[in-house]
């Protein structure tokens, strides 16, 4: 490339006017940052599911004993609820609220709702030990957080509801999530559910039926009202190392993980393959895009490098290393492999630094 | 964090956006071409940034937020698809104010409108190397790519803005 075509845009780049009104006001961003943050964190308590939220909610609620530690029902707390209903034992007299509102229960089992009247008002994921949704007198609760409309359209929340016929999921959703599917452990499927608004909220109540959080699912992909494909991750707290392509974890198109049970997935575009054992070769996998004039191609190798497909180095759409808090080193590349360029679909991996090439298995 | 603390952070990160942002804005802008598309995405990027801010080295904290950005607005390109063409009336170019500003803004915007063309990591990758000046080694950080593919996307993205320079210099 001339130096002259590099001076020309270095120079064109250099004296390109700022137009009229790109600017920020440095103290709103700040404000507005905080304000997020804080939403965040609040809302990634409610990602996290009950087995992490059981050390901030004890906390918040100044938490006596945990009467049964299956179920790990939490106690409500007077000392920062002066609302007369909540007891110090882990039961809510919701009569004592200004109001709840229970969509949906399976047998007993309330599954979400919001209690209203408190200082603040609650999202209650509770399971109902002398109350039913029709009647809910009195709720033992399971899981209750401060309401916070701005983070409802971000996360997912979990908990699990024991029962005598078995076990359930229940799920707290951002309203108009779809394509629910439900990854590991071993298996990806769709789960059969029936999402019930829960009135005052952006939110809907579902329940899985056959699955726990004991069980160590790996995620629950899902799209949101937007068209967005979005992952809320379930294998929280566990040292399970991940890859994710992209800034935000929730919020992705392209991503591997590997779960509690040591197997490997990948997902692009919504389709999930896996689980497979992690392997030092390198190894790819395509995925259809609804183009039939092309096919994305997602390698992941253990390290950076080049992809060589037909003997021609490629661009790589995007290609990200592992998240920094994990062990195992892997690199992910995704790039977009127009078929009528295509000759054996022999695909190569040049490690950065090397000049032998090794070959990518592909996986369909 | 205590109040005291959520204080301090708050001023340094007001200090931080008041003297990154004129440069932040403008690499949006490039990587955009668009007004409100280049506020959103520097903004929604600083969002990030004030999350990591306790963890981010000061002086890299210019560097995250352009990773940031560009992997935002890749991400949006691609969510809104490759070909779009932003019917927003500040799309590109923004609105001048006399016809004689409007020649000189169209002329001096022309590297705005011929980035649009490129694909999302040649952008990038141009904006980096001959805006941000960094060299081909920091601009791979950044991107999270190897210094082989910043390479190869600066050799394209160069190639193509040549073309397209030299078709507009011809049918000028």
């Amino acid at each position: 490339m001339s130096i002259d075509i590099e001076e020309q845009v270095r120079r064109e780049l250099a004296t390109s006017p700022t137009p009229p009104g790109l600017q920020l006001e440095a103290a709103t961003t700040t404000r507005a940052a905080a304000r997020a943050y804080r939403r965040r964190r609040a809302v990634q308590v409610v990602a996290a599911g009950a087995a992490v939220l059981l050390v901030p909610a004890t906390l918040a609620w100044a938490a006596g004993d945990l009467p049964d530690p299956t179920a790990r029902v939490l106690p409500a707390s007077p000392w920062t609820c002066p609302v007369s209903g909540w007891h110090s034992e882990p039961v809510v007299d919701v009569d004592e609220l200004a109001g709840v509102s229970i969509p949906l229960s399976t047998g007993d089992h309330v599954i979400a709702g919001l209690a209203t009247g408190c200082p603040f008002d609650a999202l209650v994921m509770a399971l109902s030990s002398d109350g039913t949704a029709e009647d809910p007198t009195r709720l033992r609760t399971r899981l209750l957080i401060e309401r916070d409309a701005g983070t409802e359209h971000q996360g997912a929340g979990f908990v699990d509801l024991p029962s005598d016929d078995g076990q359930a999921l229940g799920l707290v959703l951002p309203r108009a999530s779809d394509d629910l599917m439900l990854i590991g452990p071993g298996e990806v499927r769709t789960p059969a559910v029936d999402p019930r608004p829960v009135p005052g909220t952006g939110l809907e109540a579902a329940a899985i039926e056959g699955a726990t959080m004991a069980d160590r699912p790996l995620a629950l992909l899902r799209r949101g009202g937007d068209g967005l494909l979005r992952t809320d991750w379930l294998d929280v707290g566990s040292p399970a190392p991940r890859a994710w392509s992209g800034e935000d974890p929730y919020l992705t198109d392209t991503w591997v993980a590997q779960d509690a049970q040591g197997q490997q997935w990948v997902m692009h575009g919504g389709e999930v393959r896996g689980p497979f054992a992690p392997s030092s070769s390198p190894r790819g996998f395509l995925f259809e895009h609804g183009d039939p004039s092309s096919v994305d191609l997602v390698v992941l190798t253990p390290g950076p490098g080049e992809l060589v497909v037909d003997g021609v180095s490629t661009d790589p759409w995007e290609q990200l290393a592992t998240d920094d808090t994990t062990a195992t080193e892997l690199t992910v590349t995704t790039t977009r492999l127009h078929l009528d360029e295509l000759v054996a679909l022999e695909v190569s991996w040049l490690p950065e630094g090397h000049s032998e090439l090794r070959r990518v298995s592909l996986d369909d | 964090m205590g109040a005291r603390r959520r204080r301090e952070r708050d001023e340094e990160f007001t200090d931080f956006v008041e003297q990154a942002s004129p440069e932040l804005l403008r690499v949006g802008w490039f990587l955009t071409g668009e007004v409100h598309a280049a506020q959103d995405l520097v903004q929604s990027a600083l969002l990030r940034t004030y999350r990591r801010w306790h963890r981010i080295d000061p002086p890299r904290a210019v560097a995250y937020t352009r990773t940031v950005m560009v992997n935002q607005s890749r991400d949006d390109w691609r969510r809104r698809g490759a070909g779009r063409v932003s019917a927003r009336p500040d799309a590109g170019e923004h609105q001048p104010a006399t016809p004689d500003h409007a020649t000189t803004t169209a002329e001096q915007d022309r590297v705005v409108r011929l980035l649009r063309r490129l694909p999302p990591q040649q952008r990038a990758v141009v904006v980096l190397r001959y805006y941000c000046d960094l060299s081909e080694r920091d601009c791979a950080d950044e991107l999270g790519i190897s210094t082989g593919a910043v390479k190869s996307a600066a050799s394209r993205g160069l190639a193509r803005l040549r073309e397209h320079l030299t078709h507009e210099e011809v049918t000028s």
